[in-house]
């Protein structure tokens, strides 16, 4: 796996010169609006960023934990990753340390653990993506997309959570 | 966003300052301090991914990957004219799991998708779906921490992700196509 993206680079580069694409100066633009684009999102991750340390500072991930655990449960997912669901559409980075304390606590073959990874591999950053993703747009109103968005990935942790039951 | 943002932000203070009100404004300068590490971070990674994709581009790659991907496209966004291209990117980085590569491209989409409304378009949304419902094929940085942490066979978690993450990204599109169906018919 770990040879995938090194030779599709290797072999972009060969088909570069092929096509005596001028490297230098098309790499320099890409970091050029690489530093735009950052600038341009930078104070929507700020605003995501407080929310998220103001979630977990204030207790309010466990507090919401505990009161949505007998919902939780009808689904047949275990109070262990609840935690993990919550945090999930908030930060992706956020997310991994918390697999990573659960890989931790229940060991890397158990129940837990193999349903925490297939929480965290199919779902995304919500509120990331949809403050970053429309930053340089007019765009204010997202109906009900974010909650869309929010049910769907509650919808792939219960499967991920009745599947490994299984397999 | 303003809703959830507003309540996260009014409740969690609320909470704070209940508890300890000396670390307030201590919570609200340590996200902004993280968030400014992760976009130095995240400077360092889209400087390489876009200058990889812009050789892509002036290569005429991204035409060739389009033509592959029209028949999904097609089928999920409708006519979306020039924002073909970097959709047809952002959708394979999507599926490879390259990290935060298919962030540039992402943006780069939606700003060809944007008409200046204030409301998401069908199109938008669509994209915005699949990008937070999860494509990746297979789970390179779970599988790589579970086998940092010793896991005896970590590649049986795949099938398990894969099931997961095809059924919320189905439930994703499936609920996105009906949200925009109801919305069209309920202003004529």
């Amino acid at each position: 796996m770990s040879y995938v993206i090194p030779i599709m680079i290797i072999a972009l580069l060969l088909y570069a010169i092929y096509k005596n694409v001028n490297v230098y100066d098309t790499f320099v633009f890409g970091g050029k609006s690489a530093c735009e684009l950052v600038l341009s999102t930078l104070p929507y991750i700020i605003a995501v960023f407080v929310m998220i340390e103001v979630f977990s500072a204030s207790n309010l991930n466990t507090i919401l934990a505990n009161m949505l655990q007998p919902l939780f449960n009808i689904f047949g997912i275990p109070n262990e990753v609840i935690g993990l669901i919550l945090i999930k559409p908030f930060s992706g980075s956020g997310s991994i340390a918390v697999l990573e304390q659960i890989i931790c606590t229940y060991g890397p073959n158990s129940y837990i653990t193999r349903s925490a990874c297939a929480i965290v591999g199919s779902s995304e950053a919500i509120f990331f993506v949809s403050s970053v993703y429309f930053a340089k747009t007019k765009v204010k109103k997202f109906g009900l997309m974010i909650y869309i968005a929010l049910l769907s990935n509650f919808v792939g942790a219960i499967v991920a959570c009745n599947i490994c039951k299984i397999i | 966003m303003n809703l959830i943002f507003i309540s996260i932000l009014l409740v969690g203070t609320i909470i704070l300052t209940i508890t300890s009100p000396q670390s307030v404004l201590e919570t609200f300068v340590n996200g902004s301090t993280k968030a400014i590490n992760l976009s130095i971070r995240l400077l360092a990674i889209y400087t390489v991914w876009l200058s990889i994709l812009n050789i892509v581009q002036s290569c005429g790659l991204d035409k060739k990957l389009q033509k592959i991907m029209s028949p999904i496209i097609n089928k999920l966004f409708g006519n979306v004219g020039h924002a073909k291209g970097d959709i047809a990117v952002n959708i394979t980085a999507n599926i490879f799991g390259m990290g935060n590569a298919c962030v540039p491209s992402g943006i780069s989409a939606i700003q060809k998708l944007d008409c200046g409304s204030k409301y998401i378009t069908s199109t938008m949304a669509m994209l915005f779906i699949l990008n937070v419902t999860s494509l990746e094929v297979i789970p390179t940085t779970v599988i790589g921490l579970l086998i940092s942490h010793g896991a005896s066979n970590s590649s049986n978690i795949i099938l398990p992700t894969l099931i997961a993450t095809l059924s919320s990204t189905i439930c994703g599109i499936t609920l996105t196509k009906l949200y925009f169906k109801i919305k069209k018919r309920n202003t004529p």
